[in-house]
């Protein structure tokens, strides 16, 4: 039989080994994990009838297969381990904050760049690298729509610039991300030597990398040469005639509401109307420069290459459309592109769609016109990167939801990315709404999702009962059925962290049956007691107190000996809780130190250590009747009787009577349909035997009241 | 890993977290080269060298692994730190115990135990010439075939709780759940003492850990509550903690929550064989004489989540350099995530707040060195010789390796 993922792709996760007239059970482990076992039935008894129940035939092996689909990759684990401490981080600000949405939009938007950290630390170069980095930047976009605050003016050119930079990898498409390209130039002396040095220079000012395109003008060779030589050479000056005035170009380049710690260059402000006053003039500028046919046609002349170079940056600076797309790679670079140098004002809700539907025809119509082959579409999850994109910047949370889900994002990526649309009012009304069926909200459901994918591993399920703590429908109820899976340790400390006592109740109860199975007593009894189950540890005791049963009444004149188990049980049972300890604990203690008293006083010794043995014994003895189950009082007095009846009395007039009334309460008991403990026959004697030790305890209760009475 | 945290402060401490792609339950440091003479810019490369017991989640396989941290240092402290893994070797069930014989000149000894009761050993040359690298490690003996680790002995009938080593005496000492202690030689055939524990204490006991004081004596803890020791020569302990002292030396604490409450771990102090210290329930670590004349001394992390403690081990820095007046500091640390240092409290006001287990032995200041943010500090070993370098893992498949 084949398993399923149940989605279109159709991908068997696992075939499970059928057995001829067997018998399928399937059960769910924790989270994403089948259980398979398939048990043999023995053919139907011949006249018995074809439908008698069959039954699990021992003679052939029962067949159990594990499915379990979601499994987190290396990658995905290390994400999962440095996701939790900011996940719990951001709950506790959440819940700190209350009603403040200010606090809580700080405490989102820290936790947003804490998590684009995370995802950023990888190796370069990996495949699962590279899906980290995809769905980072769809993190790096979530965060700038629905996180980040907006500036006055609710433009988002610069936001999408740096959004751009963070992800080039990600985003560029199949051409080598801008930064490993300027990493390349330092490998060219001159710098301009290198083939591709211009479309560094162009491709950084268009993307907005303004001090990275000023560094490469100022790599330039002429710039060197110019300040070396003693006599200006003509050519020279020509280059440096039209390279100077583009690098003031570049750094007077109006910036306005860039992100803190995006680029360094160009001029910044603050004030939307004065950014476009001197923006109109700059761009006046770049355009008369631009066409300033004395300084171009002499560097044409003398540096044909570097005037062309210039050219195109400038085209850039003046936000020329061919210029633009020349100098970019990829759509998003030319939508940033766009945005930056022509429409720097555009607002996100109402300019972004035709923006993006304009650089992706343009960047379109280029590609097909360099290549007859289009190039490669982009890989999951980034092939819907055009729909979240503008989802996320029209604010609608719900529909990047559905995006999202759809584009084949991690669990991981579906659990956390809800939490970030939920920082903004639209996005926290439609996630938290409760969903009809599933009883929590969304962002619960993706969580469970993702608790689920980690739950069934053991590297992770520690990671996932963690996470349930912030499940406020169905949180208890997963973490109540994982925990008993986790390790026991883990478990425990969780359960106590959660402040879950009845469920390290349980945790315990597994262990101590864990430790009862392998005969571990000690280890098991300290486990049930540690929870303070009674009962448990009665049951655990159970074949300790029918030894000592069986020894005091095979014989109707028993010998108390020790107990070489109780000897090493001693401290477990003496640390036991008196709410905690079972009547049995207490009796076979009692009964230990009798027996210990008991071989004390047939020890050869002194005169006084007989009288200290023998008061030691006494006192043993008392407690170990007081204690004693009622089947098993009567062999143990007779079996004490010798000290009862001892001279110089052991015991006083007091402890005496009340041996006396407590034998006189034996017949009745004996035939009484009391329950008697675990471990206890009901019926220890024979009636014969019984007898006679009642006649030898009451003898010696007798003649030791009599001797209180004379010698009191 | 996402942090590689350098906290280079005035002490110049080092502390990184490596991703190491497997959940290492048991850590044990292994001796290693010197490095060798600098390059050009100053920079010193250096092995540090570590064996593991872990979960491999990739093959979902328990394995012991041997394992190096290339330490790249140079005059400002500590440049990287990268881990690799040399060998791994499929181990017969989870590791439960780990344990390092270093018999000198290079000659180690890992000793491994499993869940099953068995008792792995294998034989390493490591190279100590100043510059060597990892590469130069030869492995002795037949302690694997081909990916397995074999089993030396199969001793106990359960999981195998604790190992000890004694150097001098060259034996290994081993404790189980099943109630038994078996004392074997570091080297020859251990399959030959498979019948023969030294102490059989039935089902009724189980022990948690044990350690060596001395080349003839060593100490355990169990079911059977606080400290015992024992003499090799013998099948009974020849002294053990007064029951008044609680289960784990904090009495109050033990009185209230019973059976609950346990020791975890112990260790012996290496220069002063009549100290042990023992880690126990809800961050608490003590420190026994075992001539059981005084209570022990105690500390605890005041943290309610600082969960029970994995390890204690004495700090072989301080006690390389005389230790603190009490007998040395104390290395822990907890299902909590804490690595901590508890050392002597001055008199100073600080220790009142230690004093959870209430009246008892004198009162040590615990210090937390590390917090893991979300995980489960496994276990933690450092460098014999001066402490200076700790390697500790956590349940979230990360090592933090401090430099001090």
């Amino acid at each position: 039989m084949e398993v399923d993922g149940g989605n279109d792709s159709g991908d068997v996760l696992a075939t499970i080994p059928l057995l001829p007239r067997g018998r399928l059970h399937a059960g769910w482990g924790a989270g994403n994990h089948l259980l398979f076992a398939a048990l043999p039935v023995a053919a139907p008894i011949e006249g018995f009838g074809s439908d008698s129940a069959p039954e699990a035939s021992s003679d052939e092996p029962t067949a159990t297969t594990n499915v379990q689909w979601g499994c987190p990759s290396q990658n995905e684990r290390r994400i999962a381990y440095d996701t939790l401490p900011l996940f719990k981080t951001l709950q506790r600000a959440l819940k700190e904050a209350g009603k403040d949405r200010s606090s809580a939009g700080v405490a989102v938007l820290d936790f947003s760049r804490a998590v684009s950290d995370a995802l950023a630390n990888e190796d370069p170069g990996d495949e699962a690298a590279a899906e980290t980095a995809r769905e980072k930047a769809l993190w790096d976009m979530l965060e700038l729509f629905f996180a980040t605050p907006r500036n006055p003016q609710g433009t988002a050119a610069e936001g999408l610039a740096q959004w751009l930079m963070r992800n080039q990898a990600a985003l560029g498409g199949p051409h080598s991300p801008l930064a490993q390209q300027l990493d390349g130039l330092a490998d060219f002396l001159p710098a301009e030597a290198a083939a591709d040095y211009w479309e560094c220079a162009a491709r950084a000012t268009a993307i907005g990398w303004v001090g990275a395109a000023v560094d490469v003008l100022c790599s330039h060779s002429a710039l060197q040469r110019y300040a070396d030589s003693s006599t200006l050479r003509a050519d020279v000056q020509a280059e440096i005639g039209i390279l100077e005035p583009v690098v003031l170009l570049l750094r007077r380049m109006p910036r306005y509401a860039r992100p803190e710690g995006f680029d360094t260059a160009g001029r910044d402000f603050h004030d939307f109307t004065e950014f476009q006053q001197y923006r109109t003039n700059w761009v006046e500028q770049c355009r008369e420069f631009l066409q300033s046919e004395a300084e171009w046609s002499a560097a044409e002349a003398k540096a044909p290459s570097t005037a062309k170079g210039l050219r195109a940056v400038l085209g850039v600076l003046a936000g020329s459309q061919p210029a633009l797309v020349e100098a970019t790679r990829s759509w998003p670079e030319l939508l940033v592109a766009l945005l930056l140098h022509t429409q720097p004002a555009a607002r996100p809700q109402l300019d972004l769609r035709p923006l993006l539907r304009r650089s992706r025809q343009l960047r379109d119509r280029a590609d097909g016109g360099e290549s007859a082959e289009p190039p490669p579409p982009p890989l999951p999850p980034l092939a819907s990167l055009p729909e979240m994109l503008l989802e996320a910047a029209e604010g609608d949370a719900q529909s990047v939801v559905a995006t999202v889900a759809a584009a084949g994002c991690s669990p991981w990526f579906l659990a956390h990315a809800p939490l970030l649309m939920a920082a903004s009012p639209r996005g926290h009304a439609a996630l938290h709404a409760a969903l009809p069926a599933h009883g929590g909200d969304q962002v619960e459901a993706y969580l469970l999702e993702y608790v689920a994918a980690l739950a069934p591993h053991r590297a992770t399920s520690r990671v996932a009962a963690e996470y349930l703590a912030w499940c406020p429908t169905h949180g208890a109820a997963a973490f109540e059925r994982l925990l008993p899976s986790l390790p026991a340790a883990s478990a425990l400390h969780l359960a106590a962290e959660f402040q879950l006592p009845h469920l390290a109740a349980g945790v315990r109860r597994q262990v101590a049956a864990q430790h009862s199975s392998h005969g571990r007593m000690g280890a098991a009894l300290a486990e049930l007691a540690g929870m303070g189950d009674r009962d448990g540890a009665a049951h655990v005791l159970a074949p300790l107190l029918a030894e000592v049963a069986t020894a005091l009444t095979s014989s109707p004149q028993p010998e108390l000996q020790p107990v070489q188990a109780l000897s090493q049980l001693t401290w477990v049972l003496s640390s036991l809780p008196s709410a905690v300890a079972p009547p049995a604990a207490t009796f076979l203690l009692a009964y230990q130190r009798l027996a210990l008293a008991w071989d004390a006083l047939r020890a050869p010794s002194q005169a006084a250590d007989m009288a200290t043995s023998k008061a030691e014994a006494a006192a043993a003895a008392l407690g170990a009747l007081s204690s004693a189950p009622r089947p098993l009082w009567l062999p143990l007095a007779a079996a004490v009787a010798p000290l009862i009846d001892s001279c110089p009395p052991a015991f006083d007039l007091a402890d005496t009577q009340a041996l006396l009334l407590r034998l006189q309460e034996i017949p009745e008991e004996r035939y009484s349909l009391e329950a008697v403990p675990e471990g206890v026959p009901q019926l220890p004697m024979p009636g014969a035997a019984a007898e006679q030790q009642t006649l030898v305890v009451a003898n010696a209760i007798a003649r030791n009241l009599a001797r209180a009475y004379v010698s009191p | 890993m996402v942090a590689n945290i350098t906290t280079d402060t005035e002490d110049a401490v080092h502390l990184s977290r490596h991703f190491l792609r497997l959940q290492a339950h048991h850590v044990a440091v292994l001796p290693g080269p010197l490095p060798g003479p600098a390059d050009a810019n100053g920079m010193t490369t250096s092995y540090k060298l570590f064996a593991v017991g872990a979960w491999v989640e990739d093959v979902q396989e328990e394995h012991l692994a041997v394992m190096a941290l290339v330490v790249t240092s140079g005059p400002e402290g500590v440049a990287r730190v990268e881990p690799q893994r040399l060998a791994s070797w499929r181990h017969p069930g989870p590791v439960t115990a780990l344990q390092v014989a270093d018999l000198g000149r290079g000659e180690v000894c890992i000793f491994s135990g499993g869940g099953g009761g068995a008792l792995c050993r294998l034989q390493l040359a490591m190279p100590l010439a100043p510059g060597a690298t990892p590469s130069d490690i030869q492995l002795r003996g037949g302690g694997f075939e081909g990916a397995d680790l074999l089993v030396a002995a199969q001793l106990h009938r359960g999981p195998l709780s604790g190992i000890s080593v004694q150097s001098d005496s060259r034996l290994v000492a081993t404790c189980g759940l099943d109630g038994r202690i078996f004392v074997l030689p570091v080297l020859g055939d251990l399959s030959a003492h498979m019948e023969e524990p030294l102490v059989d204490s039935g089902p009724s006991t189980s022990y948690w850990a044990i350690a060596w004081s001395s080349p003839q004596t060593f100490v355990t803890a169990g079911t059977t509550g606080g400290l015992e020791v024992w003499d090799r020569r013998g099948g009974k302990p020849v002294a053990r903690s007064p029951m008044s002292w609680g289960a784990t030396g904090f009495a109050e604490l033990d009185l209230a929550q019973g059976t609950a409450r346990r020791i975890s771990s112990v260790a012996v102090h290496p220069g002063r064989p009549h100290l042990a210290a023992t880690g126990s329930s809800d961050g608490c670590v003590a420190v026994w004489d075992l001539r059981f004349r005084n209570p022990p001394a105690r500390a605890a992390l005041d943290d309610p989540s600082a969960g029970d403690v994995r390890k204690v081990q004495f700090d072989a820095s301080e006690a390389a350099a005389g230790g603190g007046a009490g007998g040395g500091c104390l290395l822990f640390c907890t299902e909590g995530g804490f690595l901590a240092m508890a050392s002597p409290a001055f008199d100073d006001g600080s220790s009142a707040q230690q004093e959870r287990g209430g009246a008892g032995g004198a009162a040590w200041r615990a210090e937390v060195l590390w917090r893991e943010p979300a995980a489960a500090m496994l276990a933690f070993d450092a460098e014999q010789d001066q402490g200076r370098d700790l390697m500790a893992s956590t349940d979230q498949e990360c090592l933090v390796y401090i430099s001090r």
